[in-house]
This record gives structure tokens, C-alpha cells and sequence, in this order.
């Protein structure tokens, strides 16, 4: 909500902006300034908002979900795809947790949000989430 | 080889050795062909057999190393240090064949093979059922040990060689056996040549003798025009007969050289031929100037001879035979039918005749070469055809004037 209210906010200083030339560039660049730095929070953001509230109101580790879909996904493309299917259209037999977790805690609801920020979600969950660069 | 043995025999033994020779070439390609062939197929099979003792091994290395896998995948991240063994590298590939992890030496992996040679080392690829940290492929290497390859590459090298060995004396075995009736026919040709040959001196000479015996005043002008004929007859055959003696059974003599007196050896071979070239209507033409030459009166007496009767013999009825002698130089030009320009490289060939209708056997000539070519000295023949031949041979300072 914190970021909401920043763009807000800048469109109000463009507005009074707008009749004093003198100050327009400087202005303008602050704007830009401003506009990517709520660009960048809001999508390391994007993941946090669609996915973790929901896993942590489930009790479900994100860590775990992912170990599991690594065993069998693999790779990072692959995973992708795969997960954006079966988080779109969960089923018990598409499930990469197991009979006794699903038994436990139930399938997951099909996710309504846009295609962009599913995949901008699985982006930021892989790199989050992946071992490659991460063993010694 | 005896002694015995003609320069014909001689000549069909060296065309046999070479043949044999060549066969023996060719054998023996095609043998260390074969030998190359299946030693390659036992290489072959020896390092299949050296891949599936370390496929066996390698095998239970990536057993190890995915129950490590598995224990690291659930302890994730807390435990993040990739298990290492002593015993060998190894290295995780995604589906994506994207790097997991690597400890290998050489990076040149190959994912679409199980196992391979690659640098000094050999690479095994296991593919996972369980994507433990998200691998795919686990590649496990260690390096080759060669101890395979050289004790195999000594064994193709002992039983290569042994093989050959062996393989080459049965191919000579066959070769010889395979010429074996040929050039026994072609001894008892030669054989039977030198026989004849000898056979037909003793009455050669006395044909020749009583020839000569026979006073030609005491006998009818008929009777006479018939010994004339039947002297022409008995100087051809001798001639020939000099020329097959030479030929086969004096060729192995050594030649004794002495100082000639050529003037004196061509008046002498052309008094032998008067009668031939009278009784061909030839005149004689003669331009002698005294001559010496040091070599073998047998050898010197062949090449005239060869010349003069071949004059005669190919000239036309009433014909002219033109015979010059210089210190270094016999001519002998015939005014006969000539040889043509194909022919004329080759006269000097064995049994090449001028025309077909001419006898002899050819002899002649190649026995003239021979002799020339002994004594380093030149012959040329300059033909018209239609016109005649001059037969030119240069022997002052073995034929080093033209
Ligand atoms: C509305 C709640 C909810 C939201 C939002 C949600 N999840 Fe889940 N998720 C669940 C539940 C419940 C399960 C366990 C049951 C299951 O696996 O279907 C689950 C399972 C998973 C699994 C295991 C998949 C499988 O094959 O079983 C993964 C991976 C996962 N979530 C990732 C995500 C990601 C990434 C997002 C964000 C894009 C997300 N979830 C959003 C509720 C949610």
C-alpha cells in the first residue's frame, strides 16, 4: 500500500509542475527517478504479494513446495511452464507434493491473476528458491 | 641357377621374379589389410570390454553420489557444500543441460552418451529418476588408466607380425607353385632350342663344306646354277644358325677382346655374302678404309653379319648394297623397301619384323643391340620408305663420335 501511495503522490507533483518551465527537467528526471524505483519495488514485490500471503495463511513452506517441484521439474523453464500450468489448473494427479500433504492441507484454488504477473511471480520464486550458484 | 642357362631363360626368370614380386606386393597389402582390419575389430572389442568393467564401476560411484544428492537436496540450504569423493569428480546438469554443479577436469561433457573417452579421462552420465537439486544428469569421471590399451596394442602388434610372417610364406609358397609349370615349359622350350640348335652344326658344316668341295668345272652349267642356289640356301640357314647359337647357348660366354682389323672382318663377312647378293642381282658398292676396333671377333662378325644379310634380304631383285667403312664408322645402306616411321623405333626389338612377308626370326637385330650396347657403342637406322635403310654404327671411342 506504502508504494501505491508514492506513485500517487508523483502524479500530484507532476501536475503542479506543469505551468513552472523552469523547474521542468529537473522535475522530470526526479519523476523518472521515482517511477523505476516503485517499478523495481513493485515487481520484487509481485511474489510476495500473490504468493506468500496466501502460503503463509496455508502453512505451506515455499521452500518445500519448491524442493518437491525441483525434484521434478529440474530445470528453470521447465519448472516455470509446469508450475503456471498447475497453479492455473491444480489436480491432485498434476501435484508434485504427495498424496498425504494434499490430504492434509487440500488442493490448491485455481490462481485467477494475469499471465505477466505469473510469470514475473515464477521469475522471482526460481531465482529466490534455486540452488544453481548457491553450492560450494 | 646353372650356368647353363640362356640369356632368353635368364630374361623369362627376371619377368618371373618380378612378377612374383608384384604379386607378393599386392598379397602382401591385402594381408596387412586384413591383419589391419581385425585388429581393429579386436581393438575394438577390448575397449568395449575395458568400457564395461569401468561402466560397472562407475556405476556404483553414481549410486553414491545420488544417495549424497538425495541427503543434500532435503537439507537444502542449510547444507550447501556439493559431497566430493576421492575417488572420482563429478558434476550435475539440469534438463536444460544447464550447469548444477562441476568438479570435472575436462568440461567437454557429452550428455548423449552413457559412457566416453574424452581428453585422458573417461566420462559416465547417469540420468536421475529423482531430480535431486533439480539435476538431471550426474556426470561421474575418472581418469583412464591405459593399461588396457597398451597390453592390446601389444597383442595386435605380436599376433600382426606373426600373421604376416606367416601369411606372406603361404603367399610364396602359391606363387610358386603357380609359376611353377609355366616356367618349367618355358625351360623345356629353351631346352629344346639349345638342342636343336646344337644338332644343326654338324651337318650345317658339312653342307657347307662339300659345298665348297664341288668343282664347278667339272659339273653342267645347269648343275652349277643349281649349287649356286643351294650355297645361297646353306649361307641363309647358317647365318640363322649363328644368330640362334648366339642367342641361346653362347650368351653366357665370357667375350675375348682382341685388337680387329674391321677392313679385313667386312671384306671377309662380305666375300661370305657374294653369293646371297648375286643371287638377288644386288650391286655392291664398297668404300673401305682401314679400321681397328678392340673387341670380340665372334660378337663384331654378328653385327655385320646382321647387317649385310638383313641389306640383302630386304632389298629389291637388282637392288644396290652401299658398305662404307670409316676409323669410327660402318655404313651399310640397302636401296630396299625401307621402314616405316611406326615401325622404325622399334626394329631393334625382339621379333619385330620389317614386313610380313620376309622370313627370319627377328632375332637379328636385338642381337646387334645387345652387342652395341655391350661395348657402350651407337646404332641408328634412317629410313625412307619406299627408298631403302642405312644402318649407321659409330664405334670409335665406343660410339662417342656422331
Ligand atoms: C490462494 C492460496 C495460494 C496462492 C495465492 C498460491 N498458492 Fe501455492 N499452493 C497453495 C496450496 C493450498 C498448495 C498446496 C496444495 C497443492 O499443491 O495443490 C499450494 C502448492 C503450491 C506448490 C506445489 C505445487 C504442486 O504441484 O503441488 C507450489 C510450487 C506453489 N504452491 C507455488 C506458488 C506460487 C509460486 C504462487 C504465486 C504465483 C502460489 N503458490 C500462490 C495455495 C496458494
Amino acid at each position: 500500500m506504502r508504494y501505491t501511495k508514492r506513485v500517487g503522490c508523483a502524479t500530484a507533483h507532476h501536475q503542479n509542475t506543469r505551468n513552472q518551465n523552469g523547474v521542468q527537467q529537473h522535475t522530470l528526471r526526479g519523476l523518472m527517478a521515482i517511477l523505476l524505483i516503485t517499478a523495481t519495488l513493485s515487481a520484487q514485490d509481485t511474489f510476495d504479494r500473490v504468493c506468500v500471503t496466501c502460503h503463509i495463511e496455508q502453512k505451506i513452506s515455499l521452500r518445500q513446495t519448491f524442493m518437491n517441484a525441483l525434484l521434478v521439474y529440474s530445470g528453470r523453464e521447465n519448472m516455470k511452464a509446469g508450475l503456471k500450468y498447475f497453479l492455473r489448473h491444480p489436480r491432485r494427479d498434476s501435484s508434485v507434493m504427495g498424496e498425504a500433504f494434499l490430504d492434509k492441507y487440500g488442493l490448491a484454488k485455481p490462481l485467477t491473476i494475469d499471465d505477466a504477473t505469473l510469470d514475473e511471480a515464477l521469475d522471482i520464486y526460481w531465482k529466490r528458491y534455486t540452488v544453481q550458484g548457491k553450492l560450494h | 641357377m646353372s650356368a647353363s642357362k640362356s640369356r632368353a631363360t635368364n630374361t623369362f626368370l627376371r619377368s618371373e621374379r618380378k612378377s612374383l614380386f608384384r604379386f607378393l606386393g599386392v598379397y602382401a597389402l591385402l594381408v596387412m589389410l586384413l591383419i589391419g582390419l581385425v585388429g581393429y575389430f579386436y581393438y575394438q572389442s577390448q575397449e568395449k570390454l575395458a568400457f564395461s568393467a569401468y561402466r560397472i564401476k562407475l556405476m556404483e560411484y553414481a549410486t553414491d553420489q545420488i544417495k549424497r544428492l538425495h541427503y543434500l537436496h532435503d537439507h537444502f540450504p542449510e547444507r550447501a557444500t556439493y559431497p566430493r569423493d576421492d575417488r572420482f569428480e563429478s558434476a550435475i546438469y539440469d534438463l536444460e543441460y544447464v550447469p548444477i554443479f562441476s568438479t570435472l577436469h575436462e568440461t567437454r561433457i557429452n550428455l548423449e552418451e552413457e559412457i566416453y573417452r574424452v581428453g585422458d579421462r573417461i566420462q559416465f552420465v547417469k540420468i536421475l529418476d529423482n531430480y535431486y537439486l533439480g539435476a538431471k544428469y550426474l556426470i561421474i569421471e575418472v581418469p583412464e588408466d591405459t593399461e588396457w590399451f597398451v597390453a592390446t596394442l601389444r597383442t595386435i602388434e605380436g599376433y600382426g607380425l606373426g600373421a604376416l610372417v606367416l601369411l606372406m610364406l603361404i603367399g610364396l609358397y602359391l606363387a610358386r607353385l603357380f609359376v611353377r609349370p609355366m616356367r618349367h615349359s618355358i625351360l623345356l622350350l629353351d631346352q629344346f632350342i639349345k638342342d636343336t640348335t646344337h644338332e644343326l652344326n654338324t651337318p650345317l658344316s658339312a653342307i657347307l663344306a662339300n659345298i665348297e668341295s664341288i668343282d664347278p668345272e667339272g659339273i653342267s652349267d645347269t648343275n652349277a646354277r643349281r649349287l649356286g642356289r643351294i650355297n645361297v640356301a646353306a649361307r641363309t640357314v647358317s647365318t640363322l644358325y649363328e644368330d640362334l647359337k648366339f642367342a641361346t647357348l653362347e650368351q653366357e660366354k665370357e667375350t675375348e677382346d682382341t685388337g680387329l682389323d674391321m677392313d679385313v672382318l667386312v671384306r671377309s663377312r662380305l666375300e661370305f655374302f657374294e653369293i646371297l647378293m648375286q643371287s638377288k642381282k644386288l650391286t655392291l658398292e664398297t668404300d673401305i678404309a682401314p679400321a681397328t676396333l678392340r673387341a670380340d671377333r665372334r660378337l663384331i662378325e654378328r653385327v655385320v653379319d646382321n647387317l649385310l644379310s638383313n641389306a640383302i634380304k630386304y632389298n629389291h631383285r637388282g637392288g644396290t648394297i652401299r658398305v662404307r667403312l670409316t676409323q669410327r664408322r660402318l655404313e651399310v645402306a640397302d636401296t630396299g623397301i625401307g621402314i616405316t616411321p611406326e615401325v622404325l623405333p622399334h626394329i631393334f626389338e625382339r621379333y619385330t619384323r620389317f614386313n610380313e612377308s620376309e622370313g627370319g626370326f627377328g632375332i637379328g637385330l636385338s642381337i646387334v643391340r645387345r652387342i652395341v650396347d655391350h661395348y657402350g657403342m651407337e646404332i641408328k637406322a634412317i629410313s625412307n620408305e619406299g627408298e631403302g635403310t642405312v644402318f649407321v654404327l659409330l664405334f670409335g671411342h665406343n660410339g662417342n663420335e656422331k
